[in-house]
């Protein structure tokens, strides 16, 4: 290999990182642990509902009309390094609507229940990994 | 609809009404028991007439000048019946409730309703009988094991909590009244030192006391006793800090701290470590418009994002609906995605979301914001979500924000419009060669298995089973259509 390969070959390793750096959207992933977030209140009973990874509860002073689980997941933060972020799956937000059922008759509340309504995906977050941006 | 079910609907009914009337007389109940009442029953050994004289003096008298009676030859036995104890009247409650109950679920709605006419009076007998009612329901629930399997507990556990409240509700209004607050404070120092005890007490606690006007000046230090224990996670800190927050909302309400004296306060607790007051803090400071940016920038500098979180959600439900979207938009940097803060917030007030989503679309920014607005605004009750979920699809670059358009429609009952919304995501190239996009589409597809709409699962099914999808999707696609199929087949391809 002579001189002048080399320095093609120098030249092309270059010319390869800095397009790369140009390309690379420099992103790292940021860890959102999950949140729950409780809609307003009826004047109900006791809740108790489980969904994967959480599990709710005697939540007093009445039944949510609707709570929304959004599970742990990341966001794409700028990076200083040369790095992408990656999907590697998806995870749905969860709806899950409530309803006081009323089965007894009588001044003390013991018998009104919290009940799921319907529970439904209302979008998705991302599992993201973050890569090396290829050279 | 047959005439069983149109029966049962009108049982239901009836149910409802007398449940709202049974209600409404608590309530009107509880107020007639603010005033005046007898005594409480003497105790058990001063029930002739010699030693209730000697025990009246006893209680009235300076000990200096009490005379000492000399009991006299006891009267002769007759058969009396014996006056019931608070626990045996709390027992007889809880098995009428239970009793109720059962002719209520049986649809003898006569019997429920003497049954609960029955209750009524012996709960007012109960509470005019024991001007201490709240002092023993509490210490009848602190009594109580934890788990308790007995399958009456919870008949218990409501009657005790009834009690409670109406104890409480009555010295508050008597107090209100006389100007006079020992009894209700006294009760409710009570209840918050035992709250720690028992998970009972902690979930009754919190019922009894939150969001109510019972918390004062004088019970600051204990409920920060409770916040001190949560920091060291031998309390809920959720508890800890919505008490917090009811005892701050009180102070300003009545006026025992000012608006300023409270924001001064909330400010040093900012540089606290424990986490409900520095929660607690950010919420009362927010809510003073002077005060939010210092919190927003405290936050930002701070970058905790579960607090960012807890003060998304608490701004979202209940700042007035501009502040709390200044405080979402502010909070960006530190959590882009905030769908949960969104939509709650979409639930009370969809058009200022739906004007800030447009207002991004035409700078054409903030893809992420977007999508969490067009989120919150499908929360909306009405058509108010679909109008701009459409709006979105035909109008939005951005394929992700067109996805969470599609979970609009495929939320909603309309399968044809969700069919609709579901096939133009598709047509995006972006989206249907991406695995990562169609796990959003096979998802939103999911909720289209509760409709029952055959051949809209097998059209749309077919589509997406042709497309490269994860192998998660693949597997949850496969199990939509195994329920939702006749046979779990897709029909011939037109």
């Amino acid at each position: 290999m002579n001189v002048r390969s080399l320095l093609m070959m120098l030249f092309a390793a270059v010319f390869a990182v800095g397009a790369a750096a140009q390309n690379c959207p420099k992103e790292r992933t940021l860890d959102v642990p999950a949140s729950v977030t409780f809609g307003p209140v009826q004047n109900c009973g006791d809740i108790n509902y489980r969904l994967p990874g959480i599990s709710l509860s005697t939540v007093p002073n009445g039944c949510p009309m609707f709570l929304i689980y959004t599970p742990p997941h990341q966001v794409a933060v700028p990076s200083d390094n040369l790095t992408q972020v990656v999907s590697t799956s998806t995870s749905a937000i969860t709806l899950a609507t409530f309803r006081c059922q009323t089965r007894w008759l009588i001044i003390i509340p013991i018998g009104s229940n919290c009940v799921l309504d319907q529970q439904k995906n209302v979008g998705v977050v991302q599992t993201l990994v973050t890569a090396p941006c290829q050279l | 609809m047959s005439h069983t079910s149109k029966a049962a609907t009108r049982s239901r009914r009836t149910v409802l009404i007398l449940t709202t009337t049974g209600l409404v007389f608590a309530l009107a109940f509880g107020i007639a028991l603010g005033g005046p009442r007898p005594p409480a029953p003497a105790p058990a050994a001063s029930t002739t007439p010699t030693a209730a004289a000697a025990a009246t003096q006893a209680r009235g008298d300076d000990p200096a000048t009490r005379v000492v009676i000399v009991p006299e030859a006891p009267p002769p036995v007759v058969a009396t019946t014996a006056e019931p104890s608070f626990e045996q009247r709390v027992e007889e409650l809880a098995q009428i409730a239970r009793r109720t109950a059962e002719l209520a679920e049986q649809d003898d709605l006569a019997a429920a309703t003497a049954s609960d006419q029955t209750a009524r009076e012996r709960f007012g007998e109960l509470m005019q009988r024991f001007d201490d009612a709240g002092e023993r329901g509490l210490a009848m629930l602190a009594a109580m094991p934890v788990p308790d399997l007995d399958p009456l507990t919870p008949a218990r556990r409501g009657v005790l909590r009834v009690v409670l409240q109406g104890e409480l509700q009555r010295r508050h209004e008597t107090a209100l009244a006389v100007q006079d607050h020992r009894r209700v404070d006294a009760l409710v120092s009570n209840l918050v030192d035992l709250m720690p005890g028992t998970e009972f007490l902690i979930a009754d606690g919190e019922w009894a006391l939150a969001d109510r006007p019972y918390l004062r000046l004088v019970h600051e230090p204990a409920v920060l006793s409770l916040v001190r224990l949560s920091s060291e996670e031998r309390f809920p800190r959720s508890v800890a800090t919505r008490l917090l927050l009811t005892l701050w909302h009180n102070l300003q309400a009545t006026g025992e701290r000012s608006s300023d004296e409270l924001s001064r306060l909330a400010l040093l607790m900012l540089a606290d470590g424990d986490p409900s007051q520095r929660t607690a803090a950010c919420r009362q400071l927010l809510l003073d418009a002077r005060y939010r940016p210092l919190v927003l920038s405290w936050l930002r500098e701070r970058g905790d994002r579960t607090i960012a979180n807890e003060i998304a959600s608490l701004a979202a439900r209940d700042l007035p609906p501009t502040a709390a979207l200044d405080v979402l938009r502010e909070l960006g940097p530190l959590l882009p995605r905030l769908p949960g803060a969104y939509m709650t917030l979409g639930f009370r007030a969809p058009e200022v979301l739906a004007d800030a989503y447009r207002e991004l679309l035409a700078s054409n920014t903030q893809p992420s914001r977007r999508t969490d607005l067009l989120a919150g605004v499908a929360m909306a009750p009405g058509e108010i979500g679909v109008e701009l979920a459409q709006f979105a699809l035909d109008n939005d670059p951005s394929p992700d924000v067109c996805l969470q358009a599609m979970f609009a429609f495929c939320t909603r009952r309309d399968v044809t419009g969700a069919e609709a919304a579901i096939n133009r995501v598709l047509d995006d190239e972006a989206v249907r060669n991406d695995p990562a996009r169609l796990d959003a589409v096979v998802m939103a597809f999911q909720n289209l298995e509760a409709g029952g709409d055959v051949n809209v699962i097998d059209r749309v099914g077919q589509r997406l089973n042709n497309l490269p999808l994860s192998p998660a999707s693949r597997q949850l696609l496969a199990g939509i259509l195994q329920r939702a199929l006749p046979g779990g087949e897709f029909s011939t391809p037109r």
